[in-house]
């Protein structure tokens, strides 16, 4: 009964994809990312505090999505301290990024669903699931757990709320702060996919958008 | 589905309120210290003493007290923002709206009013981009969040318009706290989070 974030009219045919990337990066950013001498003191500290937090070295290359949104320094940091609590969060990792995935493919964002190729493979997604990922939660792959996942990501991008039996499912296996951080996650994604998208956030070389698998 | 209408109000309202909310508060004797810590962090940011009683949504949201900072923290990043607060209601209204989001439309038409909407604005929110009366500027938020909330993004006419009054933090800070207000009535409508200072829910005006 709320309005929905999943447009009726599902082509995923190969003409289809190209025209969505087309409007979204077809166009050079709406935005310029800073270049590498323009980012001061400030931003750079922000930007150890966050890597040092997940373990990364600090002086590797800044992707281009950072040093666009560093043009808001406040929420640059908000995004990112949140971005951090939630990779660094109480979700299973693999069942965060099937989530992601199916979010970056149901938005149709370029930038979102290519970089969560990647990342999901590194925490155990094969490529049969990326497949699987693109069918949905009615594909044979899933287990009724990994299904309840993927339906919830369905029923709050289309009615921003998660149903009874959805989250039934979901409570059998997670705990309170798993339940609380899970709509939040999604909600955090949806967010990153509209900044990119709205940006038109070039991708990066090793991202070849909604075609990767 | 379609934006709700005013006569469809009430049966969303039901479908969200209408059960027990799905995680119980917590009470405050049974915080633990990481909790009463990030409380007292987050509220001397605010620069207002921790009240005694938490608001429903803070009681449920501090059993993950982690994430209550950062959620926290990314309001009072959006309440301090680069977008004028009237224009930033007006999205958040709007969102709210097209989320069937009882507590939080509620609350953001109280906060609105705050920030001189009238009654009939909020109507006309309602009512959407086409009705009669907004400003070019005015259509084009309530526009954008009906772009980001049905397509992901912001299209070349609308981003023109906003581009002519706003500056580049405020074009970039749209699309994310239209984003952040989306992902509050996710979270908010999913948990059934009770009614708070105003019961009337999404038939406030």
């Amino acid at each position: 009964m709320a309005a929905s974030l999943i447009r009726d009219a599902q082509d995923y045919s190969a003409e289809a994809i190209a025209a969505r990337e087309a409007e979204i990066n077809g166009k050079p950013q709406r935005i310029a990312e800073l270049q590498l001498e323009e980012i001061d003191g400030e931003a750079r500290e922000i930007i150890r505090t966050i890597r040092s937090s997940t373990g990364k070295e600090s002086d590797s290359v800044i992707p281009g999505y950072m040093r666009t949104t560093l043009r808001h320094p406040a929420l640059f940091r908000a995004q990112m301290q949140m971005g951090t609590t939630i990779f660094k969060g109480v979700l299973p990792p693999r069942e965060r990024e099937l989530a992601v995935l199916r979010i970056g493919w149901l938005l149709r964002a370029p930038y979102e669903w290519g970089e969560h190729v990647d990342i999901g493979k590194r925490y155990g997604i094969t490529d049969a699931e990326i497949e699987a990922l693109i069918v949905g939660p009615g594909a044979p792959a899933w287990t009724d757990h990994e299904r309840a996942i993927l339906t919830a990501v369905e029923e709050l991008l289309a009615n921003q709320m998660i149903s009874d039996a959805t989250w039934a499912t979901l409570a059998a296996r997670w705990n309170e702060q798993q339940l609380i951080e899970f709509p939040m996650m999604v909600g955090q994604y949806v967010a990153t996919a509209f900044v990119q998208n709205s940006l038109r956030i070039t991708l990066a070389d090793h991202n070849p958008g909604l075609t990767h698998r | 589905m379609s934006v709700l209408t005013a006569d469809g109000a009430a049966a969303r309202q039901q479908q969200v309120n209408g059960g027990p909310e799905r995680i119980a508060q917590l009470p405050r004797a049974d915080f633990p210290p990481e909790a009463q810590a990030i409380c007292e962090q987050v509220f001397a940011a605010l620069g207002i003493d921790t009240p005694d009683s938490l608001a429903p949504y803070f009681a449920i949201l501090i059993k993950h007290p982690g994430l209550f900072q950062r959620q926290m923290e990314a309001g009072i990043t959006f309440f301090r923002g680069a977008i004028p607060m009237a224009e930033r209601e007006l999205a958040i209204l709007r969102v709210a709206w097209r989320a069937g989001a009882p507590y939080e439309w509620s609350e953001h038409v109280a906060i609105a009013k705050g920030c001189g909407w009238s009654e009939a604005d909020v109507e006309r929110v309602i009512a959407g981009p086409e009705a009669e009366g907004w400003s070019d500027h005015q259509r084009a938020i309530l526009r954008a969040v009906d772009e980001l909330h049905g397509d992901t993004m912001i299209s070349d006419a609308t981003w023109a318009t906003l581009s002519a009054s706003w500056n580049e933090a405020q074009l970039l800070e749209l699309p994310a706290l239209v984003g952040q207000y989306l992902m509050v009535a996710m979270i908010q409508n999913s948990i059934r989070l009770p009614l708070g200072n105003d019961p009337r829910g999404l038939a406030a005006r």
